[in-house]
């Protein structure tokens, strides 16, 4: 409900934001509001500049225009630990884990800018993720593709965000898995965290959304309530791929009608097959 | 006392130094991600602070502290003044590779400038010779082998049990990762060249004291089998260097008795070569990783 949603509050604010590598912006004055206990999905095709945007919010990137309001402070620019005190975790893309270290390590390293308690809320996190509790003593770099995704998002719990932001937490994993991390991360939405998630099977993310965001070739191109994008028909063929996956959560299904007209070389995002399709 | 056993004390005696050595290399690689070719000046750093502390006093344990702190000092500045600020602008690594070259000759030549470019000498304690098991060491033997296990002891405990040695573990498998989960990776990186200077600084002060003389060549001389005993264990695997100074040194003084002691940097880089030929990731690689 867009109503429901503009009355709770908003933790994170993203403003006009541009970022990048080198000389040329990547992501290009980009817009993205995030509301404390709702999911807002970031969609678009591959190399839209959505890892990239995530990025610059978390301070890895450091942006070169714009703002980025954390619980109403300006924090552009600022370096990532110190976000992470202030309520902001980040799960990257890739290498979310730290191989060589345990697991139980992981989640310390996790809780080290919350000293106090770091035991209590690490066994809070093996009962939300059972899968962790069996593998505390093991090096992470043992774990499956599954097991890792839920050790990078537990790892980012312990910080106690406010904010967290997940970038493909469900790439290459099997349905039964990708139901799993789904549920893990509604259960974490209860808890009140601002979850901004990227994800490429943009089909389910966007039935399970609160809002929506369509990024493309770095600019904002849509946002609204979840099943409108969905629903769009213009927008849904251009930029939302085909899936054979059918969603888990939610009421009703998506309109059928997109994926049929999921054609020519603009069509991305697939969740089956991650390999780059079209420019 | 056999040559085989004579040798294989001299040889523990030499893995004690070489593991010294090629723990702080190791440990600083793997968390800077810089092969660090002053390290051998790092050693002479901590001979010649020795040397100045025993001007005031000859207590062993005090000057070799001084050692440390002269070099851990330098090792702090070298990061905070050249290495980091490069960093920060994205210097690759063989640039920084290339400082650390520059550095060498820098500091070669500084104590030469200072000190003269011959050799001084350590007062060692009363050499009383003691048997141990099969072996005979000298009180500078005794005394070297404790430090270096005890000092092997508290990096284990640090890195296993600390939060600081966890983060330095964390920042040695990805700096981006560690950054975003909330860990100063600048301050880790900046106190883990202390670290690993100071541990340099004690070897460097150990080395002098066993051999009695140095130059500002000496820790040079060191470059190459430290290498060797680090790259054996895998660069960037504190645990493997162990490892590997105990086969270098074991390996070195036996050989080396029964060729010719001239024999031992030959020997040495055999090892280097064979090792880079069979294992490149060191003998330990289970994974292509740099984990501590
Ligand atoms: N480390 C990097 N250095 C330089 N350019 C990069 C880097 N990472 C990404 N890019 C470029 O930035 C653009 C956006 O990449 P980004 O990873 O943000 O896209 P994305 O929307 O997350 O794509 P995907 O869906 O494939 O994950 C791409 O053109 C990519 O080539
Ligand atoms: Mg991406």
């Amino acid at each position: 409900m867009p109503e429901a949603a503009t009355d709770t509050a908003v933790a994170l604010s993203v403003e006009s934001l541009t970022a990048g590598y080198g000389p040329v912006p990547v992501v290009k004055k980009a817009t993205l509001r995030a509301r404390t206990a709702e999911i807002t999905v970031l969609v678009g095709p591959n190399g839209a500049g959505k890892s990239t945007l995530l990025k610059a919010i978390a301070g890895v990137l450091r942006p070169t225009e714009g703002h980025v309001l954390l619980n109403g402070q300006d924090v552009a620019g600022r370096a990532p630990d110190r976000l992470v005190k202030m309520g902001l975790a980040y799960v990257p893309q890739v290498a979310n884990v730290f191989p060589s270290l345990t697991v139980m390590e992981n989640l310390e390293m996790g809780g080290i800018v919350r000293r106090h308690s770091v035991r209590d809320r690490a066994e809070s996190m093996c009962e939300l993720f059972p899968d962790l509790r069996a593998a505390l003593r093991r090096p992470a770099r043992t774990l499956s593709g599954g097991q890792r995704n839920m050790l990078a998002l537990a790892r980012a719990l312990m910080a106690d965000p406010s904010v967290l932001l997940v970038d493909e937490p469900t790439a290459g994993l099997s349905p039964r898995y990708e139901q799993v991390v789904w549920d893990h991360i509604r259960a974490i939405r209860q808890t009140g965290v601002a979850i901004v998630l990227v994800e490429q099977n943009t089909r389910r993310a966007l039935a399970e959304a609160d809002w929506g965001y369509v990024l493309v070739n770095g600019e904002n191109r849509l946002d609204g309530p979840g099943r409108e994008i969905l629903d769009n028909p213009e927008i849904g063929a251009l930029y939302i791929g085909k899936s054979t996956t059918t969603h888990g959560g939610g009421a009703g299904a998506p309109a059928a009608h997109n994926g049929d007209q999921n054609t020519g070389e603009t069509a991305v995002t697939t969740n089956e097959t991650r390999k780059e399709v079209g420019p | 006392m056999s040559t085989f056993m004579h040798a294989v004390g001299f040889g523990l005696v030499t893995s004690a130094l070489i593991a010294l050595s090629a723990v702080a290399l190791s440990l600083q690689f793997s968390v800077s991600n810089i092969p660090n070719f002053a390290h051998g000046e790092f050693l002479t750093l901590g001979m010649y602070g020795a040397l100045v502390a025993q001007y005031v006093t000859n207590n062993v344990f005090i000057d070799v502290l001084v050692g440390a702190i002269v070099v851990a000092t330098a090792a702090w500045l070298i990061n905070r003044t050249i290495i980091e600020p490069f960093n920060r602008r994205g210097a690759k690594v063989t640039v920084l590779f290339v400082i650390t070259i520059a550095l060498s000759f820098m500091i070669q030549n500084g104590i030469i400038i200072f000190f003269g470019g011959t050799t001084h000498s350590l007062v060692v304690p009363s050499e009383t010779v003691s048997q141990v098991g099969p072996f005979l060491f000298t009180a500078t033997d005794m005394i070297v082998m404790g430090v270096s296990v005890a000092i092997m002891v508290a990096l284990h405990v640090t890195l296993r049990y600390t939060t600081f040695g966890k983060s330095q573990r964390a920042v040695a498998d990805s700096r981006e990762l560690a950054s975003v989960t909330g860990i100063n990776m600048p301050r880790v990186v900046a106190l883990t060249w202390l670290m690993a200077g100071g541990i340099a600084g004690v070897a460097g002060a150990v080395i002098a004291f066993q051999g009695g003389t140095f130059s500002p060549l000496t820790g040079y001389t060191f470059l190459l089998v430290t290498f060797a005993a680090a790259v054996a264990g895998g660069l960037g695997r504190p645990y493997g260097a162990m490892i590997g100074a105990l086969i270098l040194g074991l390996v070195t003084e036996v050989g080396g008795a029964y060729l010719a002691s001239s024999y031992k940097q030959v020997i040495a880089v055999g090892i280097l070569v064979l090792v880079l030929l069979i294992k490149p990731g060191g003998l330990f690689d289970a994974r292509g990783s740099t984990a501590i």
